[in-house]
């Protein structure tokens, strides 16, 4: 729900729907461009919003101020229209310039070189654009705005001026055309998609109070849920503001908002700041200050807007946004080359750090050389180093053991599981062995395991780490496996892989590990915590 | 020349001498002394063949002799961290093996090949190997010279945590599964040879088997000159301390301008002594080269002469009264000692690790404190006493050359190509993360394939 408007900016509204009904009667009416009543120009454009179109140029003072119109432009578009008229040196002294709203549904399009307006009832004088067309962003629009409004002697200024600082608007950048001295900036948005996103900044206003932030990215609109906004201090801005102390205290705002963001919507951010009056002033953001959650920064970041975010109403719906995100990227993975068909597949889940891999491939090819049969190998990496490296050990797998290999690249090798089913399919795998990132099976491990993936064995058997607490591969058939995720899905923080650890059958031996788990994540910790009871462990 | 070689032995040959580098590439006293045994084992008339890793980008500069073998190996594809090769690497090796008939294999370190190289032909069953430790880079990370960083303190033992300090980047568990590597390999291999008693017992400290290790002393490959007598000591105006080797702050070069610095102090000291610093100035920092050029412009007695041919070395030292050997780091058996040795001339070194070994303090030289310039200045000042000159002279040992140093070798060979040889019960240190386990199934798998 929106803050009360402004009483001149709701008469306008009012007025401007009359004027467009009326003009829906018009549009049978044929239109007659011809040069004697030609009555102006529109000389410059700009499309607010559908349904919103404000326009600048010049029209003989006998025009008036507000009608129905009709507009051509290649079909007739019915629409209201209100001006706002000031004094130009350059025009003759029947006509005046004006600003103006436009309330219909034609918009400028790339292929609109020329519209004419005709003015109601009558629609006998009409205005035309200028050639050519001259299209206007919201900033530069604001500014003349700004500039001229103060000249304006006749028409409803301040009912557009309203109309332009209404909730609706959003224009950036409406200090300047309000009046306000309101001053404000946005440090950060991290944005989620599937959630909302989290806003942080200061705000400096000397006559209204703060009481609610709203946020356009794209064409999306976020408001600040109820009760997420709370201030902090800016001692930093007192060199900026020294007239306004008693502002610094609370000059700071976080906010959580909340709404259907989508991936491609993170551009273009605008900050709406709601006062007590009813009024908003809208702030163009620099594209730079939205940061996408989960990408450039860690989800954990948003703990320092909400430390107790696990506590707070909408944690809900970030954990469910943060979960569905990492469940899809973890799901993917990237087959390089083709995969040899086989039943039985030792996949190796290479570690990032290229030498923690190379001794993977070195330890795998030692164990896997000299029995028979074989089975074939998968060395799945992650896209940094490792990755480059994939050939090259590839080629020494093959070469050492004479095993086919297959090769894929994944997300996040620490947390494999949601990612191998994919993989299973196209290798065409029945059973398999799999190796986590950062596991060195000793000698006993390895041959137990492989052992087990040679044989017929349908129950999961897992490879522990020297600690025994910590998961470090299994030995599993791909239909059980799959059957399991059916049912359970794995935790998409550091304890990924550890519902396997349940009731399963240990191998014998242990595993090394160059790092237990993933890095940790207080915030997907929460975020499992967080998530609905699925079987849990096995 | 002819030697009766053991049975088992000969059923071996040849020998293949397995060089990290070729001497005509680089001059590093582990590719020095690998082969000057394979010119000793030549002039024994053993048939040996002489196999050395060379990086591929200077392939042009290789300059092989008769027997002697190239394994062309690409350094950016080197693992430094676990010194794993690639396997372009072990298929070349193995190709000349075959093509040479060789089955006793002395590894001169392993780096280049990589520890799996070694490892894997250490598990070929028809084969024996012979590892030759010139450094303690299997237990050690930091250019295997157990010097802690960044502080390049003294570590005398090598543990997961401490490691994990040194390498904060890497962290305990990758120290751990490096040194779990590095035993597995060790675990198949016949028998260790170290050219000091310290780097035996470093090791058998780590968990090799005493009784897998064996000490051979470097010999020296070039011409061993006849010790001159010295000039008598009544006639001696100046003594001449020499440094020879790499000009660098490992060496404890800075220890010895901190050494001048104090000897420029002493009441007449600088009258009677003169300090010659011979060798190559190359990678040092530019304080360090900066502290150099100041002092021996501004002390007499010090100079620095440069680099020096090799072949000049004997003449050089025998210039001089005393060898300087001020090392900050444990060295193992440096070459210079001998060097000295063979030129007659008693030696100066720091108190610690195979310096201290080679060096008997009072006997065949003196010791100073690591790192501490005063104590070194001391020392020398103590040194230009003629009698002091004259009983450590009386001692000088005579070190041995390649033949020599090839006999000392073919007893070990023949200890190795008996069969059993590596089976010697467990390692002497168990650690808490032991690899026990992966040594016995090694062997097993070992002796699964036929010995």
């Amino acid at each position: 729900m929106e803050p009360s408007r402004p009483a001149a900016d709701l008469d306008l509204r009012s007025v401007l729907e009359a004027h467009a009904q009326a003009a829906a009667e018009l549009l049978a009416q044929p239109l007659r461009p011809v040069s004697d009543h030609l009555a102006g120009y529109v000389e410059t454009i700009w499309a607010e919003r559908p349904g919103a179109v404000w326009l600048t140029g010049w029209v003989r003072r006998d025009a008036g101020q507000e009608f129905p119109v009709v507009l051509a432009d290649r079909r007739k578009y019915a629409g209201a229209m209100a001006l706002a008229c000031y004094e130009r040196a350059d025009l003759p002294p029947d006509a005046h310039a004006f600003v103006g709203l436009l309330q219909t549904d034609w918009q400028p399009g790339a292929e609109t070189t020329d519209v004419f307006v005709f003015l109601g009832p009558e629609l006998r004088q009409f205005i035309r654009s200028v050639s050519p067309l001259r299209l206007q962003d919201g900033p530069g629009f604001a500014a003349e705005f700004g500039r001229v409004q103060a000249l304006c002697h006749a028409g409803r200024v301040n009912a557009l001026r309203g109309a332009m600082l209404s909730g609706r608007s959003w224009l950036p950048d409406t200090a300047a055309v309000s009046g306000a001295t309101v001053e404000a900036a946005v440090d950060e948005i991290l944005a989620l998609p599937g959630f909302g996103c989290f806003v942080h900044g200061w705000l400096l206003s000397p006559t209204k109070r703060l009481v609610r932030l709203s946020v356009k990215l794209a064409d999306r609109v976020l408001h600040s849920l109820p009760g997420s906004l709370y201030f902090l201090p800016r001692p930093d801005l007192g060199a900026a503001a020294p007239k306004l102390p008693g502002l610094l205290d609370r000059a700071g705002f976080v906010a959580a908002m909340t709404g259907m963001l989508q991936p491609e919507d993170l551009v273009s951010p605008v900050l709406k700041a709601w006062f007590s009056d009813g009024t908003s002033v809208n702030f163009a953001l620099e594209p730079q200050v939205v940061r996408r959650l989960g990408h450039a920064v860690p989800y954990e970041a948003a703990l320092r807007f909400y430390p107790a975010l696990a506590n707070e109403t909408f944690f809900a719906d970030f954990a469910g946004a943060v979960r569905d995100e990492m469940a899809g990227r973890l799901a993917a993975s990237q087959m390089l080359g083709t995969a040899p068909q086989a039943e039985r597949y030792v996949i190796a889940i290479l570690p990032p750090h290229p030498s923690d891999a190379r001794l993977m491939v070195d330890q795998l090819a030692l164990r896997l050389r000299g029995r028979d049969p074989l089975p074939a190998v998968a060395l799945v990496a992650e896209q940094g180093m490792a990755r480059a490296q994939l050939p090259l050990m590839a080629d020494w797998v093959r070469t050492a053991t004479g095993a086919p290999c297959a090769l894929f690249t994944m997300d996040d090798t620490s947390k494999p599981f949601l990612a191998l089913p994919a993989i299973l399919d196209s290798l065409g795998a029945r059973r398999f062995m799999v190796v986590g990132a950062g596991a060195f099976p000793d000698a006993a491990a390895w041959s137990g395991s492989l052992d087990r993936l040679m044989g017929e064995e349908e129950a999961l058997s897992v490879l522990t780490a020297t600690n025994g607490a910590a998961l470090a591969g299994m030995v599993w058939t791909a239909a059980n496996f799959r059957a399991h995720l059916a049912t359970a899905s794995p935790a998409v923080g550091a304890t990924h892989g550890q519902a396997f650890l349940g009731p399963a059958a240990r191998v014998a031996g242990r595993a090394r590990m160059t790092a237990l788990g993933g890095r940790p994540d207080r915030m997907l910790e929460s975020v499992d915590a967080a998530a609905p009871a699925q079987g849990g462990s096995r | 020349m002819s030697i009766e070689l053991d049975p088992g032995l000969q059923a071996l040959l040849p020998v293949a001498i397995i060089s990290h580098a070729h001497p005509s590439i680089s001059k590093g006293g582990a590719e020095i002394a690998a082969h000057t045994l394979f010119q000793g084992l030549r002039a024994l008339g053993i048939p040996a063949v002489f196999i050395a890793a060379v990086p591929l980008p200077l392939r042009d500069q290789l300059d092989l002799g008769a027997d002697e073998y190239a394994v062309f190996h690409d350094p950016a594809a080197y693992d430094h961290l676990y010194q794993l090769g690639d396997a372009a690497t072990l298929q070349q090796l193995r190709g000349i093996l075959r093509e040479t008939g060789a089955r006793l294999l002395n590894f001169h370190h392993f780096m280049s090949f990589g520890i799996n190289a070694l490892r894997d032909l250490a598990l070929t069953p028809d084969l024996r190997t012979v590892v030759t430790l010139h450094e303690f880079l299997a237990i050690c990370h930091h250019h295997g010279q157990m010097v802690t960083r960044p502080h390049r303190s003294l570590c005398s033992m090598a543990t997961e945590s401490a490691c994990g300090a040194c390498f904060p980047e890497l962290g305990w568990r990758r120290m751990g599964l490096r040194a779990e590597l590095f035993r597995d390999s060790f675990a198949a291999v016949d028998h260790f040879i170290a050219p000091s008693q310290f780097l035996i017992d470093r090791f058998v400290q780590w968990g090799v088997p005493a009784a897998r290790m064996g000490m051979i002393e470097n010999g020296l490959a070039r011409f061993i000159p006849e010790q001159d007598e010295g000039p008598a000591a009544g006639q001696k105006s100046t003594w001449v301390f020499g440094y020879f080797g790499q000009v660098t702050p490992f060496k404890g070069v800075d220890v010895l301008l901190t050494a001048a610095e104090r000897l420029a102090g002493m009441p007449g000291m600088a009258e009677r002594i003169e300090i010659r610093i011979h060798g190559n100035l190359m990678g040092v920092p530019d304080d360090f080269r900066a502290r150099l050029q100041e002092l021996t412009a501004s002390l007499p007695f010090l100079r620095f002469t440069g680099p020096y041919e090799n072949g000049a070395v004997f003449d050089l030292m025998r210039e001089c009264d005393y060898v300087l050997t001020p090392s900050v780091w444990w060295e193992n058996s440096p070459v210079v000692i001998q060097e000295a040795y063979a030129a007659g001339r008693p030696v100066i070194c720091t108190g610690i690790g195979g310096m201290a070994e080679k060096v008997r303090n009072g006997v065949t030289g003196l010791h100073f404190r690591r790192g501490d310039g005063n104590d070194l200045a001391r020392i020398i000042a103590t040194a230009t006493d003629p009698a002091t000159h004259a009983a450590l002279l009386a001692h000088i040992p005579q070190p041995f050359g390649p033949v020599e140093m090839a006999r000392r070798y073919l007893q070990a060979f023949a200890a190795a190509a008996r069969p059993g040889s590596a089976d010697d019960g467990p390692t002497t240190t168990a650690s808490p993360s032991s690899p026990m386990l992966d040594v016995a199934l090694l062997r097993g798998q070992r002796k699964k394939r036929g010995t």
